[in-house]
């Protein structure tokens, strides 16, 4: 039984909604019959995955007699056994056979998730190749199959995006990254992190979000950080932050072939938020990471959300008690902070073309100069918003419901033209003044607008 | 039932438990998520985990208490997963109408339920326990696997936020329903 302190009135106001607000919600009357077919594939799952994890082992265990048995050749034994080539699979799961895992930087094969990117000498730690696991992935250059699920999306232009999400992958559901260069006319599958994109256990360090910088740097991230240097083709498990990566972006500096990629760590221990950044080039991968001092009021209230515009993050967070900043960091230069303008719904920060955005509990709020002060745009009353994706610094879409709003400070907001209801929309984001993506779930889909946000299609793989 | 290791007479009984809770764990998880049908995922997700281990966790004697941390720890990994969502459950035209047919203490109570909504998920997780369950800060840490102390902060961040919204929603609101906010 509680042992807190006598309610206030504000404390037994809490208990009010939650005792009087309908939060009840009807039993569907299929609900045991799906509870118990949901089982059945669970079951069948773990059983699929003790079957691969056996062969798993009796591979190792042959790869360790062949090594041995190759006395100083080793190393070649292993090399053939790399480049085998991806049609050698278990017999009868349809799973790549585990030991068997093709490196190859040519589309139409399999990339090693543990071969390390070329970092710049004393950037990132080396990281050993890991034992290659017997959890199934897609093979790179392979089509798109229909059942792949986004999760996250990330765009460097108005043609080229990355998407990561999962799919089927025999009798499990597996991590797998797609590419276009297209604007979406065709997708090309790519190698993927190994790490899955949901929480297993306690032991599991998924990613759950994927940032690309250019065509060559992109970084998975979520309880661990990958990176590749080749464009997806392979990716290295940095371990670095440590702690959960919750937020990262990146952008090349103005006029060079090189950028910093920050990223905002929770930090395995504490309750607080850290802010780090890395340099990345072009044909040597992410830099080593460094900590930024973000002054005598780190965040450590609500989950942060980071912008980047050319060589400055904005990171839109709140300190430990609870007053919300606008922490501005560029390499090099001290911190500023401004005080943000409200407690931002969900965290929502959005970067425009000469602006930011956010969404407070009614307006979405746009800075024209980097924070410091703010003023909201015309949205519809009495709303609580979601999302929000700055265009430039007179608009915005923004969610409302299952509905999208192209929001101005010049003018009325006008309802989205979306090609489908219910939609829920979790990101939403622009590469340009047209060409802009989001997020929805239940189910995941990803949409795309050429038009500014007055109109969404659903992105077909 | 192919492939599951619940024998007919154990399966009886988790079908009895599961129809005899599910309506409150539906409820629970409403409050935890702040969606119907997140709760409603959320709840066969828990209850196919806990099929799978009934035996055992029939033995331990606390069903429910399992199936609530399950349901509990499951929600923190999902909203990790989907750490951008925010949960909208009316559009503007719905809102309308029902403010205008409610009494305006319900709209306060409204703008208060959408405010804990909006909390991060381990804060929101911590005043529901609280709140909601009524349960003391070391049965809170017991339950999301942290300490105390961090139960306490995270309490009061929690609380901080949602007494300052309710505070800036009363003033900017103005009128009737600033009564008895943010006090």
């Amino acid at each position: 039984m509680s042992q807190q302190p006598p309610d206030d009135e504000f404390e037994r106001r809490l208990r009010d909604v939650f005792r009087d607000r309908n939060l009840g919600v009807p039993v569907s009357p299929d609900a045991l019959g799906r509870i118990h077919a949901g089982a059945r594939r669970r079951q069948q799952r773990r059983s699929a995955g003790a079957v691969v994890g056996a062969v798993a082992v009796i591979a190792v265990v042959a790869g360790a007699i062949g090594l041995n048995a190759g006395g100083g050749h080793g190393s070649n034994v292993a090399a053939k056994l790399r480049t085998a080539g991806p049609s050698a699979f278990v017999s009868g799961t349809g799973f790549p056979d585990p030991l068997v895992v093709p490196v190859s930087e040519s589309p139409g094969a399999v990339s090693s998730p543990a071969v390390s990117v070329s970092p710049p000498s004393s950037a990132v730690p080396t990281v050993a190749p890991t034992a290659p696991t017997a959890t199934p992935y897609p093979r790179a250059g392979s089509a798109v199959p229909a059942d792949f699920t986004p999760i996250s999306v990330t765009a460097v232009n108005d043609k080229t995006y990355w998407v990561l999400g999962t799919q089927q992958c025999g009798n499990v559901v597996c991590t797998a990254i797609v590419n276009t260069t297209d604007a979406g006319a065709h997708f090309a599958e790519l190698a993927a992190p190994h790490a899955a994109t949901i929480t297993v256990d306690n032991t599991t360090r998924p990613v759950f979000n994927l940032r690309f910088a250019d065509g060559d740097n992109g970084w998975a991230y979520g309880d661990a950080l990958w990176t590749t240097a080749d464009g997806g083709a392979t990716w290295a498990d940095t371990s670095l932050p440590a702690g959960s990566v919750k937020d990262l972006e990146a952008a090349r500096n103005p006029g060079a072939a090189a950028g910093t990629a920050w990223a905002v760590v929770q930090p395995t221990t504490g309750d607080g938020y850290e802010l780090w950044q890395a340099p990345y080039a072009t044909g040597s991968g992410t830099g080593s990471w460094e900590q930024v001092d973000l002054g005598t009021d780190p965040p450590g209230g609500t989950a942060p959300s980071l912008v980047v515009k050319g060589a400055t993050a904005y990171l839109l967070a709140g300190d430990a008690k609870n007053v919300e900043h606008i922490y501005v960091a560029s390499v090099g230069v001290a911190t500023t902070t401004y005080a943000a303008p409200c407690v931002p719904v969900a965290g929502v920060f959005s970067a425009g073309i000469g602006s930011l955005w956010t969404a407070c509990s009614g307006a979405a709020t746009v800075s024209t100069d980097g924070g410091a002060t703010w003023h909201a745009a015309t949205t519809p009353s009495q709303i609580t918003l979601g999302v929000v994706g700055g265009i430039d610094a007179t608009t915005a879409v923004v969610n409302q419901g299952s509905s999208l709003v192209v929001v101005s400070t010049t003018g009325q907001p006008k309802t989205a033209t979306i090609s489908s209801k219910n939609a829920n929309f979790s990101f939403l984001g622009f590469t340009d003044a047209k060409v802009g993506y989001a997020l929805s779930q239940a189910p995941n889909r990803l949409w795309r607008t050429t038009d500014g946000g007055a109109t969404w299609s659903v992105v077909g793989f | 039932m192919p492939g599951v290791t619940v024998d007919e007479e154990r399966r009886k009984v988790f079908d009895e438990f599961a129809r005899a809770r599910m309506p409150e764990l539906l409820r629970f998880g409403h409050a935890l998520t702040g969606s119907p049908h997140a709760a409603a995922d959320l709840v066969q997700d828990a209850l196919e985990r806990t099929m799978l281990a009934w035996a055992r966790v029939e033995n331990q004697g606390d069903p429910e208490g399992y199936v609530r941390r399950i349901m509990v720890n499951r929600n923190i990994s999902i909203w990790r997963r989907h750490r951008r969502e925010t949960l909208v459950l009316e559009i503007p035209e719905d809102a309308g109408r029902r403010g205008a047919q409610r009494a305006e203490p319900m709209v306060r109570d409204l703008a208060l339920w959408d405010r804990i909504r909006a909390l991060p998920p381990r804060q929101r997780t911590v005043i529901v326990l609280r709140y909601y369950e009524d349960q003391s800060e070391a049965q809170i840490a017991a339950l999301m696997g942290s300490s105390v102390g961090t139960v306490k902060s995270q309490a009061s961040r929690a609380l901080a936020a949602l007494r300052r919204d309710a505070a800036q929603f009363a003033a900017s609101d103005g009128g009737p329903t600033t009564d008895g906010v943010g006090r």
